[in-house]
């Protein structure tokens, strides 16, 4: 199986722990001449390819390092200079060419992720109202073609959601032990405030040790 | 055991609605409900792609709570498929993609039905798509 991120959510929606485990980037590295073949654009501080996919690059790719040096936002830092460079400005020009370019979809920043804990949220609630049976929970699975969201909710309202590769089944067993984690290391430390960012490094370790048993041997195990 | 099939339009209008065994009905208007369904099924879309670990190709398949499963199937022309269903079923996918093809067949051909924005009347689609999804294994209406 393959395991690739955790999350915890706090009942009133915000991000209070995630963990991502041997995520693989799907990254392009070539060499470009003047003109480029495909339009960038600046989308949400970051350059991104808005038209022109070709040899493996995407719409929603990300310029991710130029000549070997890695982009940070929109800029990028050069030896010698003493202001970092923008991107967009040094691709629209034509000394600057060959020029390599590394592409690759944009890894998530902590505001993105915050962002979507809580979109995940009201999806539960959402889907829990809209119901055509009586009693119904909110999502407790939801499938896409490449990954498998895995949600548990503890009757406290705080939840648990993995994401792992489509054939993993019984990851109830696993969400609870990272529940029986998270009551005996964050809340049973008197240093940790309720409902706030879990930063315990004991709580990271066992964490990690769970995930990388069930990432080994699968869930049968805990 | 089939409950509802809902069909979007690109814009987001519910072109067609039908249920076979629902035993529960919202407090709200019809359309209220049309559009909250909508609105869930766009943003989870947004949010599967954006959450997504690996290259998605087609996204959302579909989310199950403990008393039922929505089915989700999207055509290249941002037509939505939505069924739901109870947890016996496994994917309804093929199921969703004979609705389609039942479409494009009695509605989209009809030279006689506006291109957009209307919802469906057909006889002829209303009778096959009650053939298709009676024969469904997964249909019983207990």
């Amino acid at each position: 199986m393959v395991f690739y991120s955790l999350y915890i959510i706090n009942k009133a929606g915000s991000l209070i722990y995630h963990y991502d485990h041997n995520l693989q980037r799907n990254e392009v590295e070539k060499t470009y001449s003047y003109p480029l073949e495909f339009v960038l654009d600046i989308v949400d501080d970051r350059v991104v390819v808005r038209f022109g996919e070709i040899d493996g690059i995407r719409v929603g790719y990300a310029v991710l390092a130029v000549n070997g040096i890695a982009v940070t936002g929109r800029t990028f830092a050069k030896e010698g200079e003493k202001t970092d460079i923008d991107v967009m400005d040094f691709l629209g020009k034509s000394q600057n060419y060959p020029v390599q370019l590394k592409f690759g979809r944009p890894p998530l920043r902590t505001n993105e992720r915050i962002m979507l804990a809580s979109t995940f949220h009201s999806l539960y609630a959402i889907s829990a109202q809209i119901s055509p049976e009586h009693g119904s929970s909110g999502i407790k699975t939801l499938d896409t073609d490449v990954f498998r969201l895995h949600c548990f909710q503890t009757i406290t309202g705080t939840k648990f959601i993995v994401l792992t590769d489509l054939r993993q089944d019984g990851m109830d067993a696993l969400l609870r032990k990272l529940y029986q984690i998270y009551a005996d290391y964050a809340l049973k430390n008197p240093f940790y405030l309720l409902e706030m960012p879990v930063r315990l490094d004991l709580f990271d370790q066992n964490v990690q040790a769970a995930i990388e048993q069930v990432d080994k041997t699968g869930v049968s195990v805990i | 055991m089939i409950f509802t099939l809902y069909i979007f339009d690109p814009n987001g209008n519910c072109i067609f609605y039908k249920e076979w065994t629902r035993r529960r009905h919202l407090k709200m208007a019809q359309d209220e409900e049309f559009k909250l369904t909508y609105g869930l099924i766009a943003s989870i879309k947004a949010f599967s792609t954006r959450l997504s670990p690996v290259e998605p190709k087609d996204g959302f398949h579909s989310f199950a709570t403990d008393k039922y499963i929505m089915h989700f199937f999207e055509s290249t022309t941002s037509m939505k498929f939505l069924l739901t269903s109870d947890l016996t079923a496994p994917s309804l996918r093929d199921l969703l993609h004979q609705i389609f093809l039942i479409y494009t067949e009695t509605v989209c051909r009809n030279v006689l039905v506006p291109a957009r924005g209307r919802t469906i009347d057909s006889q002829l689609f209303i009778s096959r798509l009650e053939t298709a999804i009676q024969q469904s294994p997964y249909f019983s209406s207990k």
